[in-house]
């Protein structure tokens, strides 16, 4: 039925100059996340985020510890079945960096540094960092970054001209240079939403909400100047704007699903 | 005493002192070989660190191990501000008695964390403040007392202060530089696909540790 609609508007796109009304009539009935993401399919987004994550491990690989690789795969996982993309290849990682910082990228890969994983207290807290990272793919973000740059900077028409059904070419100007993606500020309200569902996914998965505002507290002890947190100050809302922003949309609901002690021991490399 | 404890002294002893002598950058007295099954990894206080960078615990080493506990490891006594009028508690819940309003802009020093809640000292008081209502800041910054020290001390719970990240400097982050001019490593990739954990894998875990699905709605916007 989706397919049958999409070939519909498929048709209407092309060529019938008059088909705006219908084809925004048409536009209202495909749920948003969908109609944002219009002509690129979840293999593109897949192999888009496989390639910036490609990058950002030339830089920073990964820590040479396969039992810590293991168990925050094992970690996001469990928080990732919960979300609603269960079924993306999610892939987890601690990069070797003293940065303290987190990443994702479209279609399910999430690194952590190992200077942010350094700090963490409790499995609590690494899930409520990965929750934040599974939230944004979920939610699309940098890909929605990356189509709407894509068509700013190039347009529609040109785009199609010259991928002409190539998806690897799509994915190769959407994702351009090496790993710059990570170097991208999303929209602030992008993160402040990460947050949100951030805390929700890891209550979700039986973990405290308190994980990642816990994290965010503790970021906010290193001096906004330290080398360390430069790109993450660059990228996001200040750690306090993000507290106070979870603190007016937590209150006390979430009380009642605190229970400090759930999960099991950090792994420690 | 134990470790933690002198550590901490030390630390903030330090600091009291920088004013008036250089602190040395020695080493710390290594700790007695602890009694947990934990790896006896010695802090890094990195030596070429300035002294007043030096406040916070030394065992957030980026390759520091510590004892861990169902409990979170206490923190490291970092200031703060109350961000909004809250409630100073005698246990970390919304039904514990009150001790004491905090106005917003009262300063606290942090001692312990669990959950939603943290332990601070302020004004004299000790108690359980929400998580959520208080920012802390980075060292330098209205550093703590001697007298809000030793109260924090007072409150440690003999837990290793992992979860604080210490101040160094010459320690670089990632560049935008280096991160656009990246080229996709295929090997390194392929790796880490290799790691990925399978739902039975994730599943079993979380039964182990009695994680359990909850149904938790999403959260709006708040409204500004």
């Amino acid at each position: 039925m989706r397919a049958l609609l999409y070939l519909l508007l498929g048709v209407l796109l092309v060529g019938v100059a008059d088909a705006q009304s219908l084809r925004e009539k048409l536009l209202e009935k495909i749920p948003e996340s969908e109609r944002l993401l219009l002509g690129l399919s979840e293999q593109d987004e897949i192999r888009a985020g496989r390639k910036a994550t490609a990058s950002l491990l030339a830089i920073a690989p990964l820590v040479e510890d396969e039992a810590l690789q293991r168990y925050v795969n094992t970690v996001g996982r469990w928080i990732a079945m919960g979300s609603n993309r269960p079924d993306l290849p999610w892939r987890f990682g601690v990069i070797d960096s003293a940065d303290v910082n987190a990443f994702s990228a479209p279609g399910g890969y999430v690194l952590v540094t190992r200077g942010l994983y350094a700090s963490l207290g409790s499995e609590a807290e690494l899930a409520g960092v990965l929750a934040h990272e599974i939230a944004h793919v979920v939610e699309r973000h940098q890909l929605e970054l990356l189509r709407e740059t894509l068509l700013l900077e190039e347009g529609r028409e040109a785009i199609a001209k010259a991928v002409r059904g190539d998806r690897q070419e799509l994915v190769r100007r959407l994702i351009g240079t090496g790993a710059e993606l990570f170097a991208r500020r999303l929209d602030q309200e992008a993160e402040f939403e990460a947050d949100r569902l951030g805390v929700v996914l890891a209550a979700r998965a039986g973990y405290s909400p308190y994980g990642l505002p816990a994290v965010l507290q503790k970021i906010a002890t290193l001096a906004p100047a330290d080398d360390r947190v430069q790109l993450l100050y660059k990228t996001h809302p200040s750690p306090e704007a993000r507290l106070r922003h979870l603190d007016a949309a937590m209150g006390s609901a979430f009380d009642r699903y605190d229970r400090p002690a759930a999960g099991g021991k950090l792994y420690r490399p | 005493m134990n470790y933690t404890v002198m550590t901490f002294l030390r630390t903030s002893l330090c600091v009291v002192a920088a004013a008036l002598v250089a602190c040395s950058d020695e080493q710390p007295p290594r700790p007695p070989t602890p009694r947990t099954e934990a790896p006896a990894t010695a802090p890094d206080t990195r030596s070429g660190a300035p002294p007043d960078t030096a406040r916070a615990a030394p065992s957030a080493d980026d390759r520091g191990a510590a004892p861990s506990s169902a409990r979170e490891p206490a923190l490291a006594p970092a200031t703060g501000t109350v961000l909004r009028e809250t409630e100073l508690k005698r246990e970390p819940s919304l039904n514990a008695p009150t001790l004491a309003r905090l106005p917003a802009g009262a300063r606290v020093v942090a001692a312990d964390r669990e959950g939603g809640w943290l332990r601070v000292v302020s004004d004299g008081r000790e108690g359980w403040v929400r998580l959520l209502h208080v920012s802390l800041q980075p060292p330098g910054a209205g550093a703590a007392s001697a007298q809000e020290l030793e109260a924090v001390a007072k409150l440690a719970t003999g837990r290793a202060g992992t979860g604080n990240i210490v101040s160094t400097t010459g320690i670089r982050g990632l560049r935008e530089e280096q991160l656009r001019a990246a080229a996709p490593n295929e090997t390194e990739v392929a790796r880490l696909e290799s790691y990925a954990a399978t739902a039975e894998a994730a599943n079993v875990h979380a039964r182990k540790h009695g994680l359990e699905r909850r149904d938790v709605a999403e959260m709006p916007a708040p409204k500004r």
